[in-house]
């Protein structure tokens, strides 16, 4: 049952990944200018130093003296075979600069991802037992707040207080875990921070709500009237079903967390995919920019599958539908 | 023994359930109100700054002075100094202006576009439902900045660049949330009854069934203003938004970065507006949703 | 007789809402001895699941309020215990079954889990040990081929097999009391009747006090040896069955004899009560239940009459009480 439901979800994203990937082809040719130009890094106006003879060359080595569908599929035939082409900026294949930023991406999503439920579930659960109490109310206020702060201004806030006041942490550098777990979670610490408030303000509150909705069900009360200490009702009871529905919210935050990354891996030089494509753009390597955007849409798509799944997993009631 | 004879109509409240939950539903939706109200009084607060900027702005938001740069709040700036020496809360001020345009464009946008394409995939079901929604899919497939990112990249900064990456980015979800309304109203007596007297589909979409949703849509269009600021500001501060010296919130803390060390306060005001507005578009759109749907307080 | 196993005293229980404060139960009183039947009767709202919930202290405080009163379990009183000292008392010595079989038992855990968690913890034994012990209570409550059902979710079994599950975990323990809660209200006739049969030869084999609530007199008299029935928050009568249905003191309880269906009498004698419950935000002074008793006095609307013996054991708490 359950590997029927993972086979329609793959089949359902098919459509979607086509689409993204035709969205992402047209990004480069929806800018200003001649595209050939464009892909060639060449500003337009030094457009007067190509003969036209060099020009109809370049328009035909990239492909562009085709018709537009004929170019997409023969991107496409080139991105599924793993070719990006070569960045603008340093004519190095765009598989291996990605790849090689790719790992620094995750490592800081997983670290945010674990310091989000780390604050969220904990503060949610106490907030909903001890509901309208002031230790309620601060967990709602951080909600609120966090979810109303800009990511970018937390992180810049954090680096004043923790880098340039206390000299706690580094603002900027980066080392692999599995090279130096140490050095690792001193740089991870303030973007993770960062990212993990993103995602745990919202979780909170839906962690809250759902333990509330749960502590109010028939089957806590049976738990209570078994006689079951109270962690246990709630840790093992309540929170058990609250979490199962928090799943999809954590995978429609994860969107955030990957979006955020753009702007977090920027501001604190995490060598990142996000960070590659900012300085893509910055740089005006298409190219670059076009194989950054993808691999984030992708990985993101694929997370929610992943989530859904995990999700159906969880919920017996759902199995056996 | 039937169970009726037993119990005829008795007040029902007193059962512990019940009576429970509805004390602490009331009180929340008191409570929740309350913040709708601070909600509302932020987003008018910042609705007249923008209009009134000029009035109520105490320098000229692009008056350099360099020898005065970097000020921390005093009588004379209020909110102290940028790295050119400009007035800082007359720049925020101003930064409102720029803040609600942009955000007001974008939201028109998505919902222009958005509100008629979920009303035509809800309404009329099928390919053109799929057909729609897959591409609805798509956009979505983009992780929140990363469409905004994207489209800024390659169509250049600026206003009507920044509405359109913007707008294009809010409309699944208004689509969404306009085609499940559509699709739980299509089914009412009211639509049945108006396509029995003769109403063409349109009018009956338009003028019957698409008022009934505008609720949910409200609500979902104040989040949506709060998002675009949040995505206007972000983009400026990458520098992919609108050029310096326009007065906007998130250009104005990618410029005062490089200066963190000297004056952290240069940063910390145009952040904080932003949280404040944002915070306040927030408040609003959920208290409109317990007021429209006093069942879904929570979610 | 030996001293009661149970005696409740006193019970005053408000809900402190919104609209008001609300007197769920007032001076309720009655007294349990071991391995006796205590029915409970009265219509929705009259305050009975309350008065069980509470001896197990599980209204939730706020917006409810125990009053006043005592609820003395082997001569102490519940009320007075510490959370540690009633968790050990819940599910050990007294255990509760609800109504709805369906959202009683926790959707994500697999029954056998629900159950050998009571071992667990009231016994302290390892997780094979209360394996196995739950499979005796499975089998114990007539569940076929219990190993499997140990394995299975609530939602994979039907309304009289999660009714047994929930039968199973209270008396896992062997408790001294069992309250049901209307236990078989949402279940099918035919299962009722075999779920109140096993609940009978449970008790039996283990020889515990039920108390069984339900607003249905006919169920409660196939079970009970005493029953009591509740108006309004108030114990208006508590009579052995036998006298309950031959001579009713209360005139409601009356009404109600009067009300149910039976055989030996035609279908127009059959009477509704005139009126509604009153309103428990402001009830009436006197006795609750003056305005739809066609035998009030001056007395019933101003003083508010006490539960005391009429006629040998049994109570009631009116003032001209009797056929």
């Amino acid at each position: 049952m359950l590997a029927r439901y993972v086979v329609r979800r793959i089949l359902q994203l098919i459509p979607v990944l086509v689409l993204v990937s035709l969205a992402v082809f047209l990004l480069v040719r929806v800018i200003p200018g001649d595209p050939v130009l464009v892909m060639m890094g060449i500003d337009q106006d030094e457009r007067a130093r190509i003969t036209p003879e060099q020009y109809r060359v370049l328009q035909h080595q990239i492909g562009l003296d085709r018709p537009i569908y004929v170019q997409y599929l023969n991107w496409a035939d080139k991105i599924v075979h793993g070719d990006f082409g070569l960045s603008l900026a340093t004519r190095r294949p765009i598989v291996e600069i990605i790849f090689e930023r790719y790992p620094a991406t995750l490592y800081l999503a997983a670290t945010a991802l674990l310091v989000g439920l780390a604050i969220a579930i904990p503060a949610g659960v106490i907030a909903a037992v001890k509901q309208n109490t002031k230790i309620d109310y601060a967990a709602m206020g951080f909600a609120l707040w966090g979810v109303a702060m800009p990511d970018f201004w937390l992180a810049l806030m954090l680096i004043v207080l923790f880098s340039l006041k206390l000299g706690w942490l580094p603002s900027i550098g980066y080392a692999s875990p599995f090279d130096n777990a140490g050095l690792f979670l001193q740089h991870a610490c303030l973007p993770a921070i960062v990212m993990g408030t993103e995602l745990a303000a919202p979780l909170t509150r839906y962690v809250r709500a759902e333990m509330l909705d749960q502590l109010r069900q028939d089957y806590v009360r049976t738990a209570w009237a078994k006689g079951l200490p109270s962690r246990m009702v709630i840790v093992k009871h309540a929170l058990r079903n609250s979490l199962i529905a928090a799943v999809t919210v954590v995978g429609l935050q994860t969107a955030r967390l990957l979006g955020g990354a753009t702007i977090i891996e920027t501001i604190f030089s995490w060598p990142g995919v996000g960070r590659l494509l900012i300085d893509g753009i910055y740089q005006r390597d298409y190219p670059i920019v076009q194989g950054a955007v993808l691999l984030i849409a992708v990985t993101y798509v694929f997370i929610n599958l992943i989530v859904d799944i995990f999700y159906k997993w969880l919920d017996p009631r759902i199995k056996l539908e | 023994m039937s169970q009726e004879t037993l119990t005829p109509a008795v007040l029902t409240v007193t059962e512990k359930g019940v009576s429970t939950s509805r004390f602490v539903d009331a009180l929340r939706v008191i409570a929740r109100n309350r913040l709708a109200l601070l909600g509302l009084f932020i987003v008018s607060v910042g609705i007249f700054a923008a209009i009134l900027a000029p009035w109520i702005s105490t320098h000229d938001p692009y008056e350099i002075n360099i020898a005065g740069r970097l000020q921390a709040p005093s009588a004379q700036h209020w909110l102290g100094t940028d790295f050119l020496g400009r007035d800082t809360y007359s720049r925020i001020v101003f930064g409102a202006r720029t803040a609600f345009i942009i955000a007001a464009g974008a939201v028109f946008l998505g919902a222009l576009f958005g509100v008629p394409l979920g009303a035509i995939a809800g309404f009329r079901g099928r390919w053109i439902d799929s057909t729609i929604m897959r591409f609805m899919d798509a956009i979505m497939a983009f992780p929140g900045r990363l469409l905004a990112i994207a489209l800024v990249a390659s169509a250049g900064g600026g206003f009507t660049s920044l509405f359109i990456a913007l707008g294009l980015g809010a409309i699944p979800s208004n689509a969404r949330i306009v085609r499940s309304a559509v699709l739980a109203q299509k089914e009412r007596e009211y639509v049945e009854a108006a396509r029995m007297s003769g109403e063409s589909d349109f009018g009956i979409l338009f003028l019957q069934v698409l008022p009934n949703c505008l609720s949910p849509l409200l609500v979902r269009l104040s989040l949506e203003f709060a998002h675009a600021i949040l995505a206007e500001s972000s983009l400026s501060f990458l520098g992919l938004g609108l050029p310096p010296p326009t007065p906007s919130w998130g250009l104005m803390l990618k410029e005062v970065t490089p200066f963190l060390q000297l004056q952290p306060l240069a940063a910390f005001f145009p952040g904080l507006t932003i949280s404040l507005i944002i915070l306040g578009f927030n408040l609003l759109g959920d208290g409109l949703r317990d007021i429209f749907d006093p069942r879904q307080y929570e979610r | 007789m030996d001293a009661p196993l149970l005696e409740v005293k006193n019970l005053t229980i408000r809900f402190h809402l919104q609209r008001g404060v609300l007197s769920a139960v007032q001076n309720v009183s009655f007294s349990l001895r071991a391995g006796e039947t205590l029915g409970i009767v009265g219509e929705t709202g009259c305050g009975k699941t309350v008065t069980s919930l509470s001896i197990l202290r599980l209204i939730p405080c706020p917006p409810g309020n125990i009053a006043g009163g005592e609820i003395l379990f082997h001569g102490e009183d519940l009320l007075k215990k510490s959370e540690r000292e009633i968790e050990k008392i819940r599910g050990r010595k007294i255990s509760m079954i609800f109504q709805e079989p369906m959202t009683s038992l926790n959707p994500s855990l697999t029954v056998g889990e629900q159950i050998s968690e009571c071992y667990r913890v009231h016994m302290g034994h390892s997780g094979k040990v209360a394996r196995e012990f739950t499979e005796h209570a499975l089998s114990l409550v007539q569940l076929p081929s219990p190993q499997t059902v140990a394995g299975r979710y609530p939602h994979e079994l039907s309304g009289g097999m999660r009714q047994r599950v929930m039968i199973a975990m209270a008396l896992a323990c062997q408790p001294e009391i069992l309250i049901a809660d209307e236990p078989t209200t949402a279940l099918d006739v035919t299962i009722q009747a075999q779920i109140l049969e096993l609940l009978k030869e449970l008790q039996t084999k283990m020889k515990m006090a039920l108390i069984f609530i339900s607003h249905n007199l006919g169920v409660v008299a196939r079970l009970c040896d005493r029953i009591g029935v509740m108006y309004a928050g108030s114990l208006v009568e508590l009579s052995d069955k036998k006298s309950l249905f031959t001579h009713p003191l209360h005139p409601y309880t009356q009404a109600l004899l009067n009300a149910i269906p039976r055989p030996d009498l035609r279908d127009e004698t059959l009477k509704a009560i005139p009126g509604s419950v009153c309103n428990l935000f402001d009830p009436p002074p006197g006795c609750k239940f003056h305005p739809r008793c066609a035998k009030a006095k001056e007395l019933c609307k101003t003083e508010m009459p006490r539960l005391e013996a009429k006629s040998g054991e049994n109570l009631a708490a009116c003032y001209f009480p009797g056929a």
